[in-house]
């Protein structure tokens, strides 16, 4: 479980988050929601400790994060983590040096999944197929938790068909996944519990299915009540 | 330890063509440039002995080819300070190339199952290796302009000056080839403190952004202050209060703390502070 | 296999009726091995969690079984596929009469336009 507790954070002046308080378990799919600049980014970018906080808590499975974490937990950033100057094969060759959890057999399987070939040059993918790239090198590793920013932004239709894919498979299964989103509409069927965001602090949280059981209401529905005031 | 290796590695691979290219420009502009001396005074000479004059007048008009006259030119000094202008350069643009741009490659640097340390020592000895690479093949290049003077110049004309004597004679290259050993130990202990405060600074600002920036130069000056106190204590006392080797012990002393505060405030800086 | 899910309702609850109507209408027969769960999932395009809650529904109440490590497979009980049918059929009738008390009309109205109905759809 990442356990998220009473977090504050400023970038400078700014308070980004306030107070913010949520779990994420292992073998759920949790979604963070909420308006640009909500601060989802700078949740998942302060559990993985890639910016510090100024109070609060994280704990992933009870502990504080050690560099040993990181073989445990991996992040998937909107952008691409390798150097675009590389060829696919030279990023698998990284990940393989420095991480014991890095699978390759399906580090290829995704491969062929998406379509893609070990030689070509990451600078010189479409957008679309950066993004596979990046969630290959995450989901490739044999990790317990994945988190995800925006892993549907800006992407086409079909590229956008073949991730979901991915969240229905094995791949994710049993691993806790964090994502981020603006657009959940789409993949409303994939959540399990959903974290809505506003002003720096957590509005709601709520599993999808005891809202749709208790009250009838798709998971747009909590979200155009709540972000109404 | 074996993470350590495997980012040096890394790292050095990334900055190899420029590396070469450093080399080549290196090469090309300082034995190019002796070389069209060597030819433009055979030139002068060949166009006086034309004329009838005797050798030893010819000696007495132009005087002997050497290195020594052209230690100070352009074509050997240029390529040479452009070389650490580029070291000193690529001293922040190491870090800044990870963090902007497309490029997000730090977030990956940041989140390997090993010491962020790692990616710092692996970056401080690339920058320092660099260092000694050029002065290393600085050494090869005015050997090979020394052979091929010999080739190009006839003998009666020509003043032989060993590379050693080369490097003990003209001031910049006695600070980059001291004499004596414990010389060359403190002027590596130098550069990696001078590296060493830079990347703190650096990482002052990657964490603080603009306010940073102040932080850095801030650290930077004071740090540079504390490395020279016994030199600005006695100055400000007005006399040579110290012995010379007492001077370079205090310094030695202050040279280590400085050293090793830095290196702990990176690392604090490096596993607590630092913001993508 | 394929649902039109919609987002109101539970989908655990969708995929249960699903099942009920494949097995009640015999495109499901009794004894039928079933996806299992994470290829179900993946079918749908769902959650594999929802699945979960969905066959352990329908074991709960009997519609599949699941013995040891084998696939799940559907009820033989031709008792238990028979009340589904009735069970749906209610839920239709339900509906239906719903719609017809909304237009006012009685029972005594709605028989001839189904007789004449029923009749229509077999000289087709």
């Amino acid at each position: 479980m990442i356990d998220v507790k009473h977090v504050k954070k400023s970038y400078g002046r700014k308070r980004v988050l306030k107070d913010i308080s949520f779990t994420a378990e292992k073998g759920e799919i949790t979604c963070l929601v909420g308006v640009n600049g909500s601060g989802k980014t700078t949740i998942l970018n302060a559990i993985m400790n890639l910016t510090p906080i100024q109070e609060g808590n994280i704990l992933i499975d009870g502990k504080q994060l050690t560099k040993e974490t990181y073989e445990r937990m991996t992040y998937i950033p909107d952008t691409i983590t390798m150097l675009p100057s590389m060829k696919i094969q030279d990023a698998f060759a990284f990940m393989k040096e420095h991480y014991h959890a890095w699978n390759e057999k399906r580090a290829t399987e995704l491969l062929s999944f998406f379509k893609l070939e070990k030689e070509e040059k990451i600078q010189s993918l479409s957008k679309g197929n950066k993004a596979k790239v990046n969630m290959l090198l995450g989901l490739a590793l044999d990790v317990d938790y994945i988190l995800m920013d925006e892993p549907f932004s800006g992407i086409d239709i079909f590229s956008r068909e073949q991730i979901t894919d991915v969240f229905t498979s094995h791949l994710i299964a049993d691993r806790g996944v964090i994502i981020t989103t603006h657009e959940i509409q789409d993949i409303e069927h994939l959540i399990d519990q959903v974290v809505l965001l506003d002003e720096g602090v957590v509005v709601r949280q709520f599993y999808a299915e005891n809202v749709r059981e208790e009250e009838g209401k798709s998971i747009v529905d909590v979200m155009r009540e709540v972000y109404r005031q | 330890m074996k993470s350590f290796i495997k980012l040096l590695n890394f790292e050095f691979n990334r900055f190899f063509k420029l590396y070469v290219t450093l080399f080549i420009f290196m090469f090309v502009v300082q034995v190019g440039g002796i070389v069209i001396s060597a030819l433009s005074y055979n030139r002068t000479v060949n166009n006086h002995l034309a004329e009838g004059i005797a050798e030893s007048s010819v000696i007495e008009a132009v005087g002997m080819f050497s290195l020594a006259g052209h230690m100070y030119h352009l074509y050997f000094v240029g390529p040479l300070f452009l070389s650490l202008i580029g070291i000193l350069f690529y001293t922040f643009f190491i870090w800044y190339r990870d963090w902007l741009g497309k490029n997000t490659f730090i977030y990956r640097l940041l989140t390997l199952p090993s010491s962020r340390m790692n990616v710092y020592f692996s970056k401080l000895l690339t920058i320092f290796l660099t260092g000694l690479g050029v002065a290393a093949f600085q050494l090869i290049i005015i050997f090979l302009q020394n052979q091929l003077v010999h080739l190009i110049v006839p003998d009666v004309f020509r003043v032989d000056l060993s590379t050693v004597y080369v490097t003990r004679h003209f001031s910049l290259l006695l600070t980059m080839f001291p004499v004596n050993v414990s010389e060359f130990i403190s002027y590596q202990l130098l550069s990696i403190l001078f590296i060493v405060v830079i990347f703190t600074a650096i990482l002052l600002e990657r964490s603080y952004r603009l306010i940073g920036l102040v932080y850095g130069v801030v650290y930077a000056f004071v740090m540079f202050l504390i490395f020279l106190s016994p030199t600005i204590v006695q100055f400000i006392l007005g006399y040579e209060y110290f012995y010379p080797s007492e001077l370079v012990m205090l310094l030695v002393v202050t040279g280590v703390i400085v050293l090793v505060s830095s290196l702990l405030f990176s690392r604090y800086l490096m596993n607590k502070k630092v913001t993508v | 296999m394929h649902i039109e899910l919609n987002k109101r309702e539970p989908v655990y609850v969708q995929v249960v009726r699903y099942f009920k109507k494949q097995i009640a209408s015999g495109a499901l027969e009794a004894g039928a091995e079933i996806p299992s769960r994470r290829e179900l999932a993946n079918q749908l395009k769902i959650n594999p969690n929802t699945v979960q809650r969905a066959y352990k529904e329908m074991e709960s109440i009997g519609l599949i079984q699941t013995k040891g490590n084998l696939p799940s497979t559907v009820t033989e009980d031709e008792l238990m596929i028979r009340e589904i049918r009735e069970s749906l059929l209610n839920d239709a009738i339900h509906s239906f009469m719903a719609t017809v008390r909304s237009l006012r009309m009685s029972v005594d109205d709605v028989i001839p336009l189904l007789e004449a109905r029923e009749k229509e759809e077999e000289s087709l």
